[in-house]
């Protein structure tokens, strides 16, 4: 409290939902747009450039939450970081147990960017069920 | 641990979010303070006395089976 944040922590919430709406249409366009180019398997540079742009949004997605957590106040910063533990735990198990099933008894191959939808599924699931603790 | 956060917020006609823009954190951080499900850290505990002009101790009262670091 003694450093004041530049930022309230409502305003600091609506930025943060505004960024991420647009990083996922962002996201969202740039897979549609690129796609069918891929598909046609470009030659190595311009294919590795394209694969990649999709990944921008994503960035400023993982730099949102960032920014955001650090413009909390305690209560919000609890309970988001709470939830990223028990994500990022969840996500370890899971990618780990599915990978020795995959190696070692023949399941189909997952790819990886699913960890990606699992972490984020994972912390937004728990970020509210804890915060029914505190209504 | 008990509070009056609420009765002293309603003394200053003050809405949760009018509260919680003069403490710099949410109006769910108010709410969650108000219905003592959240006890709030040292310094936004002393923030809240000093914006109502209380010392501390009429603000919140200590239970005795509080546990600290607990919720």
């Amino acid at each position: 409290m003694n450093t004041k944040p530049p930022m309230s922590p409502a305003k600091a919430s609506r930025r943060y939902q505004t960024q991420m709406v647009v990083a996922a249409v962002t996201y969202i366009a740039l897979i549609a747009g690129t796609v069918d180019t891929l598909r046609a398997k470009p030659p190595m540079p311009e294919r590795v450039l394209l694969a990649l742009l999709p990944a921008l949004p994503i960035a400023w997605m993982v730099w949102a939450v960032i920014r955001y957590l650090s413009r909390a106040d305690e209560l919000q910063r609890r309970v988001n970081i709470e939830a990223l533990a028990i994500a990022a735990g969840t996500t370890a198990f899971l990618s780990l147990t599915y990978g020795f099933l995959e190696d070692l008894a023949g399941f189909p191959h997952v790819p990886l960017w699913w960890v990606f939808m699992v972490i984020d599924l994972v912390w937004a699931g728990s970020a509210c069920i804890l915060w029914r603790r505190y209504k | 641990m008990k509070n009056r956060i609420h009765v002293l917020r309603a003394e200053q006609r003050w809405t949760q979010a009018e509260l919680a823009d003069r403490l710099n954190v949410s109006r769910q951080t108010i709410n969650a303070l108000e219905t003592e499900k959240y006890d709030p850290s040292l310094p936004l505990a002393f923030a809240i006395a000093h914006l109502f002009g209380r010392p501390m101790e009429e603000i919140f009262q200590y239970q005795a089976d509080d546990v600290p670091s607990t919720q």
